[in-house]
């Protein structure tokens, strides 16, 4: 024990001569826009592209230049990566990743595939990964380290470094094994991101559905030897924390911050999953990423704030030790996972030049907080339906909870009704875009509210632990189910919003050009005026987007690429629509089901002008 | 805090139920509104079930088989009855207790990948669907208890899990079939304003 405890300090201790470079170098090729080298484009998350060759003016002529099938039919989430003249696609599972040469018409130069035999690499098989992966089989991309790895974040929770030349396996690490049925890890999956900082990679997991107990585990790039751990809730020393230095609202968290607000040694089966876009300041050194829901859904099994789930955690990325926490939804009721991405963004907010963290959280509330103390500056609602809880109080930074919506204040075995946002919250994981030139996040949302009824269930190790009824239906008034929205997060106020028929579930990207690219759940990728909203430009691609949008030049001319597949959770609650079309909550159509709009299959699609 | 709401619950529970005195008919029972003028739907569940005043269960749907009530039938008029799918006839505007355990029964795993209301994902296939186009009770066991592999003919990266050991699923297969046999049979529309409710105002 004490001599793999010393192998990782030395090998943390070796890797800081080089993280130095290795970082400055990554930053610098994420600065050169003719790539597009980590899934948000930037540690900042700002997916923003300083390219302007296509522009407000002839975006309306764009073309597609070549598309791909991955070949693989589950929910394409993610993007791909362009470094230098190769591609890097993934897919969602089997998790296979691509690497195409953009210099010869897009061919093949390796295929990937982790699955072997029917098994991942941690020894699960492949039926077994499937059948523990809540809301859809997909993962959110791989990333790229400049020392010519791809790393691929695999379904069974495999962290795979690939060389980017020949996609050579260099290591391979199991991080939590799918489905080995221990107490406490079993069915953790691998959805979200591999995140690389300095010499590190870093990864989430997923399975809050499913009753684990997550954490952000960091490698080493090289070796693929762990150098820490911190788990979402249990101990200070498993969460790594510090009572005195970690802060929550500005005051130290104090000693067992998370134990005292878990009935009993509930906390084991916390979830508290991590699988969204995450950030990075390389200035402050800090690491940021939020944290899921509590397991179970039922509340009422769970008295406490539940700490720290729903959590956005401030870290230092060498020693994992936590700086800042901030609980968005204490004691969560409805599934309002606060995984969604940090955007950092150096912004004046109430006159005051601050180091901005900006998140659009599940529970329809759009934070602004200074991430460098973590002081809450700004906690607005995001879509005007929102109604579990009426404001944030900034003095204690807790939502104030509307009985009437509260499913726990209803209580087990009642049916709380009418509660806005549903459990896929205002937004899910589709990250949004900051436009450097107006100021404005672009903000793709759901508007679909719920009724929700909490009931016991029994934790059974590698099954899901669910708890809770739910159905839903589109927002009181209206008859679209998503909008796609302009946000200034200073004055937290909606700019513009474009209703769309369905959730808009694709991440955003915004250019210089001027504009902002989305897509729909039917398959359209857009663009619009990213000042004003007014759409530019539709092209219906083969199946629906779920993926993120990307951009980078070829031979000097820019691209822009999006990658479809219907899925995730959006493939769950609206393939057969939400209502019937009898019930005669408004039009017949509106809510039409998805099926009868698009179907299954991951295909990239890439445009450019003619 | 658990204590306080289980004893809320009993509360409401006593009020509602034994503080009348006459045996409480389905048509006897008001539905509650909410504020939006919807009807919501109260059931205690998981600390007894609901009995009438003389100690048998109340049947929130009438269910019926062989022109008598659910419960009050033989195990073996029971068996029969499965046979020809008549235990999910029901009068709409109310549904069974089984059928209402199976709805929830339902959202404790399934809901997961097969959607809300057993209508299917881009993923997994509608169990509305399949019961319409003919799965049986047999069928529809076998695969919860046993689960469906890629090699079992499911289409290529798909699985259904087995929940033979899983007890949040396998005491309430029965529970479950009805309820998604009753959403095949457009006996109960979705979402939680569950029972068609001609009778009341709904919309």
């Amino acid at each position: 024990m004490s001599i793999l405890k010393k192998s990782i300090v030395a090998s943390a201790a070796l890797a800081l001569p080089f993280a130095v470079s290795a970082n400055s170098k990554l930053e610098k090729m994420m600065k050169d826009p003719n790539q597009w080298v980590q899934q948000s484009g930037d540690y900042a998350g700002h997916r923003y592209s300083e390219l302007d060759q296509i522009n407000k003016s002839n975006v309306g002529s764009l073309k597609v230049a070549w598309t791909f099938s991955t070949g693989v039919l589950r929910g394409h989430e993610g993007g791909p990566l362009v470094i230098g003249d190769t591609m890097y696609v993934h897919t969602a599972i089997p998790n296979i990743v691509y690497a195409l040469d953009l210099n010869d018409n897009q061919r093949i130069i390796w295929k990937y595939n982790p699955v072997k035999g029917g098994k991942y690499p941690g020894g699960e098989t492949m039926d077994r990964v499937i059948s523990v992966m809540c809301c859809d089989n997909v993962n959110r991309g791989v990333n790229y380290h400049p020392n010519g790895t791809i790393v691929l974040h695999a379904a069974d929770t495999s962290v795979i470094a690939l060389d980017a030349k020949t996609g050579k396996e260099k290591w391979i690490t199991t991080n939590l094994h799918a489905g080995t049925g221990k107490y406490g890890v079993s069915a953790s999956t691998g959805s979200g991101q591999p995140f690389i900082i300095k010499d590190t990679v870093g990864v989430g997991c997923s399975g809050a559905e499913f009753g684990v107990r997550c954490n952000w585990t960091s490698y080493d790039i090289k070796s693929g030897k762990r150098l820490w751990r911190a788990y979402s809730m249990g101990p200070d020393k498993d969460m790594l924390v510090d009572p005195n230095k970690t802060t929550s609202m500005l005051k130290p968290i104090g000693k067992d911050s998370s134990l005292k607000t878990w009935p009993g040694d509930s906390w084991k089966i916390g979830g508290g999953s991590i699988w969204g876009f995450y950030g990075y300041d390389s200035k402050l050194n800090t690491l940021y990423y939020g944290t899921g829901n509590p397991s179970t859904w039922n509340p009422v099994v769970r008295p406490g704030d539940n700490k720290w789930s729903m959590t956005i955690n401030a870290r230092n990325p060498d020693n994992g030790m936590a700086k800042w926490l901030y609980q968005m939804t204490p004691y969560d009721e409805w599934d309002y996972d606060g995984v969604n991405e940090m955007i950092l963004v150096d912004m004046k907010v109430k006159g005051k030049n601050r180091q901005a963290l900006v998140h659009f959280d599940r529970n329809g509330f759009a934070y602004t907080m200074d991430r460098a103390s973590g002081e809450l500056l700004v906690a607005e609602k995001y879509d005007p339906a929102v109604n579990w809880a009426t404001h944030v109080d900034m003095k204690t930074g807790r939502p104030q909870v509307v009985d009437r919506y509260s499913t726990a204040h209803q209580g087990e075995d009642v049916n709380t009704t009418n509660i806005c946002p549903a459990a896929l919250g205002t937004k899910d994981q589709q990250p949004a875009a900051y436009d450097r030139m107006s100021g404005l996040f672009m903000v793709p949302t759901n508007h679909v509210c719920m009724d929700y009824e909490p009931f016991k269930v029994d934790y059974v190790a590698g099954n899901a632990y669910v708890g809770a009824t739910l159905s839903m239906y589109p927002a009181p008034g209206g008859t679209h189910l998503g909008n796609f929205i302009g946000w200034d997060a200073d004055k937290g106020k909606i700019v513009w919003s474009n209703p769309e028929p369905f959730s808009v579930w694709s991440g955003a990207m915004a250019t210089a050009g001027g504009i902002t690219f989305y897509g729909t759940l039917e398959g359209y990728a857009k663009a619009v005026e990213s000042k004003t909203g007014k759409e530019l430009f539709s092209f219906k691609t083969p199946s629906g987007i779920i993926g993120n949008f990307m951009s980078y030049t070829h031979k000097g001319k820019q691209y822009v690429g999006i990658l479809s597949g219907v899925g995730g959770w959006a493939g769950i609650g609206l393939a057969a629509g939400l209502t019937d079309p009898t019930a005669g909550l408004g039009a017949v159509g509106a809510y039409s089901a998805l099926s009868s709009h698009t179907a299954l299959g991951g295909v990239l699609t890439v445009f450019a002008l003619p | 805090m658990k204590f306080k709401f289980n004893y809320l619950i009993l509360a409401a529970f006593l009020t509602a139920n034994f503080s009348a005195k006459a045996i409480p008919t389905p048509e006897a029972v008001e539905p509650q509104y909410d504020d939006d003028g919807n009807p919501t739907y109260k059931v205690v569940y998981g600390k007894g079930d609901r009995l009438k005043a003389d100690g048998t269960p109340l049947n929130l749907i009438q269910i019926e088989c062989q022109g008598k009530a659910v419960d009050m039938v033989s195990d073996e008029e029971l068996d029969k009855c499965r046979g020809d799918d008549s235990l999910v006839e029901m009068k709409y505007g109310w549904m069974d207790f089984a059928t209402y355990k199976g709805w929830r029964a339902y959202h404790a795993e399934c809901h997961v990948c097969h959607g809300p209301d057993a209508m299917g994902s881009t993923y997994a296939p509608s169990l509305m669907t399949s019961v319409q186009q003919g799965m049986t009770w047999d069928a529809f066991f076998d695969v919860i208890i046993n689960g469906r592999g890629v090699e079992q003919g499911a289409q290529k990266g798909n699985v259904m899990p087995a929940f033979g050991e899983n007890t949040n699923v396998a005491p309430h297969i029965e529970d479950m079939f009805r309820y998604v046999k009753a959403r095949a049979d457009g006996k109960i529309r979705r979402g939680v304003r569950l029972p068609k409710l001609p009778k009341f105002k709904e919309e």
